[in-house]
C-alpha cells in the first residue's frame, strides 16, 4: 500500500469523527452538525418502523433506478411520531447513520429564539449551513412548534416562519438532493396541513413505545455497569408494558437511590436487587398513557385521512383502552 | 438594558410557550422569571395564568394570591382569579371576583362575558343579553360573543334573530372549537337539528381532546335519530318549567295516563340505549371497553 493511500485512509477515517462546528450569524448561538455512528442494527426492535423508513426513505436514495422502475420518487421528508421518550431522536440518527450524512439536530430552544425576538432569516441560514455540509439531514425535533397550524396563530411573524419553514422544504427539492429534513413530534395533530403535501413531509411513521423484548434489551443497557444482584429482568419487562425508554429510564434511576439510601445506612456498597427493581416499577405509570388518551380522540374524531389509523391499530393490539 | 431587554425576551417565551400549549415548559420559563424578578408582581400572575389553562386552580389562584400581595391591583391576577373560579365551578367565589375585577378594569369585556355565562346558569337569560351586549360594546367584532349573543337569543325564543347573529359570527371565525360548541348550543335551542350537528362535528374536528365536546358530539349525534328527538320534546318542556311546575305536571300525568306514562317511560328507555349503542359502534366499533 502506497503512503498516498495509508494517508487517504488516515484522512478518511479522521474525516468521519469530524464534526462541523461554526456560529449563527450573531455569534451566539452554536449549531453543531455532526456524523453519527448509529445504525438501525444499534435501534433495538421497532422492525416494522425499520421496513417503512427503508422502503420509503433509505432504499430510494440508495437505488434510485431500482424505484424509479415503479414510478417512485427519492426524496420527501420524514415525520416520526409517537409518545415522548420513546427513540424518535435516537431512530433519526440512525436515519442519518445509514445514509452516512452529517447530522444537524434543532431543539426546542432553538426554535423558541427563532419565535422570539429572531427572524426567519436564522432558519434559512441553518438550511443553508445544511446545504454546505452536504449530505446533510437536519432533524427537527419538536417539530410542531416551527410547524404548527397557521390558522391557530395569532402573530403574524410566527405565520411567516412556519411559510420560511414550507418555503425550505420546497427548495430542498429544487435545488439541493443531498439534504434531508426528518421530523419529529408527539403532537402530529398541531402541524400545519400544508406541511404534510408530497414532497414535505409526506412519509408519517409511528414511532410505539418499546415491546417486551426491547424493553429488556433498554433496562439492560440502563443497569450497565452498576452493582447488580442477580436480576431477572425479563419480569421486569413484563411488568412495565407500554413504558417509554424515558420511564425505563427512570425506573432504574429509582432503583439506584434506594440502593444508595441502603448503602448509605450499611456503609457498604449494596447491589440493586430485583426487590428494588420491582418497586420502583410499581411506582411509576406509563407516561405513554396519556399521549394514547390524546392521541385515540383525534384518530376517532379528527382522522379526516385516516394518518392516525395506525395508533387505532397498536392499541387494539396491545389491548390499550 | 440589557438585563431589562433579558426578562422581556423571557416574558415573551413564556407567552410563545403559553400559545403552544406547553405548559410545563412555561411554567418553568415562568419560575425562572419570578426567581430573576421575586418581587415583580406580572410574573407571578403570569405563573398563575399558565396554571388556569393548564387547568390546574389550585396552583393558579395560589399564584395569583402572590402576585396580589405584591400589588393588590394587578389586573392579569385577578383575571386568573376570575377565570380559576369560574372554570372550577365556584360561581360564588367568580361573582366575588368579578366584582373586584370589573372595578379595577372595567374595559376587559372578557368580564361581561363570564358575566353573562353566570347569569345563564341562574337561568336570568335577559340579564345574560344584557351582559353579553356589554361584551360587545368593548369588542363589537368578537365572534364568540356573537355566537354568545346568538345563544342566548335562542332561549329567549327569537329564533331569526339568533339564526342572523350565528352568521354573523362565522363570518369572522372559522377556527374556534369553542365558538363552533356555543352556536351548537344556539341551533340546538332553536331545534335546527342539522346546523347542530355541523357545528359539533366542526368542534370535535378542531379540538377532540376536549371531553365536553365530545360528549356532546356524541349526544348530538344521538339526536340525530328522529324516533329519539321525538321522545325528548317532553323532556325539552320540561326543561322550560319551574321545579313546582314539573312535580304537578308529572303527578296529574301519573294519576290520568298511567298506562301511557308507562309506556313512554319504556319507549324512551328502550330508544335511548339503542341509539346510544348505534352511536357507538358507528364511532368506535364492536369495542366496549370501559372508556
Amino acid at each position: 500500500m502506497s503512503d498516498q493511500d495509508d494517508r487517504d485512509e488516515l484522512a478518511g477515517r479522521r474525516r468521519n469523527k469530524l464534526k462541523v462546528i461554526h456560529f449563527d450569524k450573531n455569534g451566539k448561538d452554536l449549531i453543531e452538525s455532526e456524523k453519527p455512528h448509529e445504525s438501525f442494527e444499534d435501534v433495538a426492535g421497532l422492525e416494522e418502523v425499520k421496513k417503512k423508513i427503508r422502503m420509503n426513505f433509505i432504499l430510494p436514495l440508495k437505488q434510485p433506478e431500482l424505484f424509479a422502475a415503479y414510478g417512485r420518487e427519492a426524496g420527501g421528508s420524514l415525520l416520526l411520531y409517537g409518545p415522548p421518550g420513546c427513540g424518535k431522536t435516537f431512530l433519526a440518527r440512525a436515519v442519518a447513520g445509514e445514509i452516512e450524512a452529517n447530522f444537524l439536530h434543532i431543539e426546542l430552544q432553538a426554535i423558541l429564539g427563532m419565535y422570539v425576538g429572531q427572524s426567519e432569516n436564522n432558519l434559512h441560514d441553518l438550511f443553508e449551513k445544511a446545504r454546505e455540509s452536504k449530505p446533510c439531514v437536519i432533524f427537527i425535533d419538536e417539530l410542531d412548534a416551527l410547524g404548527g397550524s397557521r390558522n391557530q396563530m395569532r402573530q403574524h411573524h410566527d405565520r411567516m416562519l412556519v411559510n420560511q419553514l414550507l418555503l425550505e422544504l420546497d427548495g430542498l427539492r429544487t435545488f439541493n438532493d443531498q439534504v434531508f429534513v426528518i421530523g419529529a413530534t408527539n403532537t402530529p395533530w398541531y402541524l400545519d396541513s400544508a406541511l404534510r403535501r408530497p414532497g414535505r413531509f409526506n412519509h408519517l411513521i409511528f414511532v410505539p413505545p418499546p415491546e417486551e423484548a426491547e424493553r429488556e434489551a433498554i433496562l439492560k443497557l440502563k443497569l450497565a455497569g452498576k452493582p447488580l444482584s442477580s436480576l431477572e429482568l425479563s419480569k421486569i419487562a413484563r411488568e412495565t408494558k407500554h413504558f417509554s425508554g424515558a420511564d425505563l429510564e427512570q425506573i432504574v434511576k429509582d432503583a439506584v437511590e434506594a440502593a444508595m439510601e441502603r448503602m448509605l445506612q450499611s456503609g457498604e456498597l449494596e447491589p440493586i436487587t430485583q426487590d428494588d427493581m420491582k418497586k420502583s416499577a410499581k411506582g411509576r405509570k406509563a407516561t405513554t398513557l396519556d399521549w394514547f388518551a390524546t392521541a385515540k380522540n383525534y384518530a376517532t374524531f379528527s382522522d379526516v385521512n385516516g394518518d392516525y389509523q395506525n395508533v387505532l391499530d397498536y392499541m387494539k393490539a396491545t389491548g390499550l383502552k | 438594558m440589557i438585563y431589562k431587554e433579558a426578562i422581556e425576551l423571557r416574558y415573551r417565551k413564556v407567552q410563545q410557550l403559553l400559545e403552544w400549549k406547553r405548559y410545563k415548559e412555561a411554567i418553568s420559563e415562568a419560575h425562572e422569571l419570578i426567581r430573576e424578578e421575586p418581587e415583580d408582581a406580572q410574573a407571578f400572575a403570569l405563573l398563575g395564568l399558565i396554571h388556569t389553562h393548564a387547568e390546574d386552580y389550585p396552583q393558579a389562584l395560589h399564584w395569583s394570591a402572590e402576585a396580589l400581595k405584591r400589588e393588590p391591583e394587578n389586573e392579569l391576577a385577578w383575571f386568573v382569579r376570575v377565570n380559576a373560579y369560574y372554570d372550577s365551578s365556584n360561581y360564588k367565589l367568580t361573582a366575588e371576583a368579578l366584582q373586584e375585577a370589573q372595578r379595577i378594569d372595567p374595559y376587559q369585556p372578557h368580564y361581561y362575558f363570564i358575566a353573562a355565562n353566570l347569569s345563564l346558569k341562574k337561568g336570568n337569560f335577559p340579564e345574560a343579553k344584557e351582559h353579553v351586549e356589554g361584551a360587545l360594546e368593548l369588542s363589537p367584532e368578537n365572534p364568540l360573543y356573537i355566537a354568545m349573543l346568538s345563544y342566548v337569543e335562542a332561549l329567549l325564543g327569537r329564533n331569526e334573530t339568533s339564526r342572523a347573529l350565528a352568521r354573523s359570527s362565522l363570518r369572522l371565525e372559522v377556527e374556534s372549537q369553542m365558538n363552533y360548541l356555543m352556536l351548537a348550543w344556539a341551533a340546538d335551542r332553536r331545534g335546527d337539528h342539522e346546523d347542530h350537528l355541523q357545528m359539533l362535528k366542526h368542534a370535535i374536528h378542531l379540538d377532540p381532546d376536549d371531553k365536553q365536546i365530545r360528549e356532546e358530539y356524541i349526544a348530538g349525534l344521538q339526536k340525530s335519530y328522529r324516533l329519539y328527538r321525538i321522545l325528548l320534546a317532553p323532556f325539552k318542556l320540561l326543561k322550560r318549567m319551574k321545579p313546582w311546575q314539573i312535580l304537578v305536571t308529572w303527578m296529574v300525568a301519573w294519576l290520568l295516563f298511567r298506562p301511557l306514562v308507562i309506556v313512554f317511560l319504556v319507549l324512551y328507555i328502550l330508544i335511548h340505549w339503542s341509539t346510544k349503542l348505534l352511536v357507538h359502534v358507528k364511532l368506535f366499533g364492536w369495542s366496549f371497553k370501559k372508556r
